[in-house]
């Protein structure tokens, strides 16, 4: 069993939360597409990403299916349902393979229970993740693709820490629920401006302060609301420690 | 099902090296035309230069089927 774990809620945990929660955690490496909670269903087990990233998906009828937040290091899938005992509103599936601890669901909230430190970190999360799908739904109706790809690169990016981040084109188009030649123009527009490279099925992010000038207002007042509440990932704590850093 | 590559043009051409797998014509159309739809707003600028976009679909030989098009224009002088 790891003693220092990367998922924030793990390594953040009370000495008697983790008592009670590590020997019921389980280790996985989630691959890329792994669905892991279907829309409409029960959370049974929660995951706390590593270096995996998971998507919640809205799915439609005719197929589609659109992102409306993401899970990574800071936090754990499937919160709101689970804290309301209702079904998953929307499909958990991995986008970025990698590595996660599953746990029992009612392991997980009968700790919540007994924990009020806990149940305030939850609660915490879930008005993040609430927010995030908020800011990501007014995002889609207004802004442009280029700068919504931008925000979504940078976000995936603070969860995992990659500097090329494996999907295609078409992986990402359906994300952003756009068409795939349509992720290829606002891709275009990036690599002018400096910010990524990219190749059949790889995307290198090669400036992320040109990224950051290219990204809708979303992705700063995100992190804002996130900050406030101390959800951060391992990346925006360096990141943070970096610009704070008094130069030699 | 016959695979489609859509091209963009806005002064430079966008090639498309990957294509998509679609039913038939019809819907390659269909899929131009909401790519038109969802590249315009970053062409503004461009289609007030008087510039045009334009998205191409070729079959898997490299003929072109449908071209979609933008332009704007005052059309008053």
């Amino acid at each position: 069993m790891s003693s220092s774990f990367q998922n924030q809620v793990l390594a953040d945990l009370r000495p008697e939360d983790r008592a009670a929660l590590e020997p019921h955690l389980v280790q996985v490496i989630l691959a890329k597409g792994e669905v892991l909670t279907e829309q409409d269903c029960p959370v049974d087990q929660v995951y706390f990403p590593e270096t995996a990233d998971l998507g919640n998906v809205m799915t439609f009828p005719d197929g589609r299916a659109v992102e409306t937040s993401t899970v990574g290091s800071e936090g754990v899938s499937g919160l709101a349902a689970f804290l309301a005992e209702a079904p998953c509103t929307w499909r958990i599936v991995v986008q970025i393979e990698g590595t996660a601890w599953r746990l029992d669901a009612d392991v997980f909230r009968k700790q919540v229970e007994a924990s009020p430190v806990l149940l305030t970190r939850a609660l915490q999360l879930t008005h993040d993740y609430q927010s995030q799908a908020a800011q990501t739904a007014a995002c889609n109706a207004i802004h442009e693709v280029a700068p919504r790809l931008a925000r979504w690169l940078l976000l995936v990016q603070d969860r995992t820490r990659q500097t090329e981040i494996l999907l295609t084109q078409g992986d990402i188009a359906t994300l952003l629920g756009v068409q795939r030649t349509t992720i290829n123009a606002a891709a275009s527009e990036l690599r002018a401006g400096g910010a990524i490279e990219y190749r059949r099925g790889k995307v290198r992010i090669r400036s992320r302060d040109a990224l950051e000038g290219l990204s809708c207002s979303c992705y700063q007042a995100q992190r804002r609301r996130s900050e406030a509440l101390g959800i951060v990932t391992d990346l925006q704590r360096s990141d943070a420690a970096a610009a704070g850093a008094v130069p030699a | 099902m016959p695979r489609y590559y859509f091209s963009t043009r806005n002064g430079h051409t966008l090639r498309d090296e990957e294509g998509d797998v679609l039913r038939d014509d019809d819907a390659a159309r269909d899929m131009a035309v909401d790519i038109l739809s969802e590249v315009l707003p970053s062409q503004r600028e461009r289609l007030g230069r008087g510039g045009q976009y334009l998205v191409r679909v070729s079959d898997e030989d490299g003929h072109a089927l449908y071209e979609i098009k933008a332009t704007a224009k005052r059309t008053d002088r």
